[in-house]
């Protein structure tokens, strides 16, 4: 948590086109929920680009202030989902997902690889297959990321899911025989044939075409 | 090249390419991606061309991904060809991709020279692109 503060307006606009004029105004619409209730809200779009400043992970638990309501104020939580524009990349909605101190929470970690695998310097290639696992645990116990050390990986070793050193207090979701990370040699491309193929060599299946063709061909 | 091994029919209807890609539009697989930022068909030709030119600048190690297929055939008729008399015939395949598609990825390589082997690919493509990233 380290202090991480995001203040929050309640939110009276719904719908889409009052989203887009929120957005334009430099909010982003939230919604806030936990145990089936939820509540509309509105974060400037500025702070939390503050809080989150690389990118957006599930794993970071902040204090959520929010003005305009009595009594409830510091309030924690954690980003459950975001929607990301396609093309320009802005983040358009927040899902926040309330947190309890005594409750467990089930969310993504990143993990961060370190190091430079041995494997690669005789000509491997490091290949992460996961970036994220899945984990059960107390807010208190949550890690902002899992750090991997892959420094001692040869060609054709791999870390799986299981191997992760998580503590007694994390517990994992994720497959544990899932593969996080291995080095491998990459096998040559296949070439594609040099002859010009034209559009005209794809066998075709079924159809009325198919049948017309051949009846033209009689 | 790329192109379907069966296809049901010969020859397709144009139709018409509007809205944004729900899909395909982040990277899954590698650590650097290049992404459309318009709509367009590419080529198989175009596909093959900015592969080359990925694998040229890359040299060894690394991982592509190609994102897009070429699964529509676009048909022409021939030159000096009067209109009317039917559709012409297929010419080639061409992947028809929508803004925020995520074309090519590359994994195992230092991020500039991923960037300038993506942007070599980009110049093959004839279609606004950018460099994205995959962020921890």
């Amino acid at each position: 948590m380290e202090g991480k503060i995001l203040n929050a307006e309640v939110r009276n606009e719904f719908g889409k086109n009052d989203c887009i004029r929120l957005r334009k105004a430099g909010y982003i619409p939230v919604v806030l929920y936990s145990h089936g209730q939820s509540e509309s809200l509105k974060v400037k779009k500025k702070d939390f680009l503050n809080l989150f400043e690389k990118s957006v992970s599930e794993s970071v638990i902040f204090d959520l202030k929010v003005s305009e309501q009595s009594g409830n104020s510091g309030q924690m939580a954690f980003v459950k989902e975001y929607q990301v524009d396609p093309v320009s990349g802005e983040i358009l909605h927040l899902d926040l997902f309330k947190v309890t101190q005594d409750e467990k929470i089930h969310t993504h970690v990143h993990i961060e690889f370190i190091g430079s695998p041995k494997g690669v310097k005789l000509g491997g290639v490091l290949e992460i297959n996961e970036r994220m696992i899945e984990v059960e645990c107390l807010p208190r116990d949550l890690p902002n990321k899992i750090e991997v050390d892959v420094t001692e990986l040869m060609i054709g070793d791999s870390i799986h899911a299981r191997e992760l050193k998580l503590g007694d207090t994390i517990q994992l979701y994720s497959n544990p025989e899932s593969v996080i990370v291995s080095v491998h040699v990459i096998k040559a491309a296949k070439t594609p044939t040099a002859g010009e193929e034209g559009a005209e060599s794809v066998e075709i299946v079924g159809g009325k075409e198919s049948s017309e063709s051949s009846e033209s061909e009689k | 090249m790329l192109m379907p091994k069966r296809t049901k029919f010969r020859k397709c209807q144009r139709g018409r390419m509007k809205g944004i890609a729900d899909r395909g539009s982040t990277i899954a697989f590698g650590e650097v991606g290049l992404k459309s930022l318009e709509c367009a068909k590419i080529s198989s030709r175009q596909i093959e061309a900015a592969r080359v030119a990925i694998n040229r600048k890359v040299k060894r190690g690394g991982k592509l991904w190609i994102r897009i297929f070429p699964d529509y055939p676009e048909t022409k008729k021939p030159a000096e060809t009067r209109m009317g008399k039917g559709k012409g015939n297929p010419e080639e395949w061409v992947a028809r991709i929508k803004p925020g598609r995520i074309l090519f990825e590359l994994a195992g390589v230092d991020r500039e020279l991923a960037i300038q082997a993506l942007r070599n690919a980009s110049f093959k493509l004839g279609v606004k692109t950018k460099v994205i990233f995959f962020d921890n």
